[in-house]
C-alpha cells in the first residue's frame, strides 16, 4: 500500500476557564515590570510530528488520536492541528 | 475471614510499591506486584496503583501509564481499585475518575505532612507531589457516583474545593494524593494511614 509523508503541528492550550499560573505570572511580570499596556498572552505547548499515512484524512485522524491519548487532557486543555503533506 | 489479596501495579518509574506492600502485609493482607505490561486476569480483592513517577511524568503525570496493558485491563466495577498519588493521576488521566491533577499552584514540588478531613476526623498523612492540584471540569464537576472522601485542612496545592481524595462508590475506585503507606509504621512517627486502609478494607 502506498503511503505519503505528513507533518502535523499540534498546539496544546490550557482552557481559558482553567487557572494557568505560568500565564498569570508572565502577564503580571510583563505588565508590571516591563510596563507593557494591555498585555495578554497564553503559554502553549507545540509538538511537531512527522509520519506516514495513506492520505490526508487518515493522517489527520492519527494526529487527533495522538492528541487525545497523549498530548492533551480534555478536562483542562484544547488543541489545534495544522497538517501538511511533505513532498521530498 | 481469609486474608485480603492485593495486587500492586508497577510501572517504569514507580517508587512506592515496596512501601505499599510492606504496609499491607503489616496489616495482615497479602500483596503481589503486577507489571505494567501484564494483562490483569487474576482475582484480587483490591488493586493498588502506587505512587512514583511512571514514565518519568513525561508530557504530564500518568498520561503515558494510562495506555499500559495493566491499566487497560483493570477490572473496573468488579474489584476495588485504589490509586495513590501517581496512581490517582493515572486514574484521572484514564477518565476512570473525574478531574485532573495539574501543577501545584506554587509550581513547586511539595513534600510534607498535611492535616486532612477524613470522615469527620482529622488525620495526618504525608504528601509528595508536583502535580497534586485537583482540578475538575467546571461544567461537569464530579460524577454522580463520586464522593469527596478526603480534604486538605489547608489548601496546600490549589486543589478545587481542597480535594485530596475522591471515591467512585459504584465502580469502587478510590484516588488520593496523600500517601497512607507512609503512615503505617510507628517508627515513621505517623500511623493514621491505617485508618485509610481500614476504610478500604471495609469497602471491599
Amino acid at each position: 500500500m502506498n503511503t505519503k509523508k505528513f507533518k502535523a503541528i499540534i498546539t496544546v492550550k490550557i482552557k481559558p476557564t482553567i487557572k494557568d499560573i505560568k500565564t498569570i505570572t508572565l502577564k503580571e511580570a510583563v505588565s508590571d515590570l516591563l510596563e507593557v499596556k494591555n498585555f495578554n498572552c497564553s503559554i502553549d505547548t507545540q509538538y511537531n510530528l512527522t509520519y506516514e499515512a495513506e492520505d490526508m484524512k487518515k493522517a489527520k485522524a492519527i494526529a487527533q488520536m495522538i492528541s487525545d491519548e497523549i498530548l492533551s487532557n480534555s478536562v483542562i486543555e484544547n488543541y489545534d492541528i495544522s497538517m501538511e503533506e511533505i513532498h521530498e | 475471614m481469609s486474608k485480603i489479596k492485593a495486587g500492586i501495579v508497577t510501572f517504569l518509574g514507580t517508587n512506592c510499591e515496596r512501601d505499599t506492600k510492606y504496609a499491607l502485609e503489616s496489616l495482615g493482607w497479602t500483596a503481589e506486584y503486577i507489571w505494567q505490561d501484564d494483562i490483569i486476569n487474576k482475582q484480587y480483592d483490591v488493586i493498588f496503583l502506587p505512587g512514583g513517577f511512571s514514565y518519568g511524568d513525561h508530557i504530564s503525570s500518568g498520561r503515558i501509564a494510562k495506555l499500559s496493558n495493566a491499566v487497560k485491563s483493570l477490572p473496573v466495577g468488579k474489584t476495588m481499585i485504589v490509586g495513590i498519588c501517581n496512581g490517582f493521576q493515572i486514574l484521572c488521566e484514564s477518565k476512570l475518575l473525574s478531574g485532573v491533577l495539574t501543577h501545584n499552584e506554587n509550581m513547586k514540588f511539595i513534600s510534607k505532612v498535611v492535616s486532612l478531613d477524613f470522615f469527620c476526623e482529622t488525620i495526618k498523612i504525608p504528601i509528595a507531589h508536583h502535580q497534586g492540584n485537583f482540578t475538575y471540569s467546571q461544567k461537569n464537576g464530579l460524577k454522580t457516583d463520586e464522593k469527596i472522601i478526603m480534604k486538605y485542612k489547608e489548601n496546600v496545592n490549589g486543589s478545587d474545593d481542597n480535594i485530596a481524595g475522591i471515591y467512585n462508590i459504584k465502580e469502587k475506585i478510590i484516588g488520593m494524593m496523600p500517601h497512607p503507606e507512609r503512615a503505617v509504621f510507628k517508627e515513621l512517627g505517623l500511623t493514621d494511614g491505617k485508618k485509610i486502609f481500614e476504610f478500604i478494607k471495609n469497602e471491599i
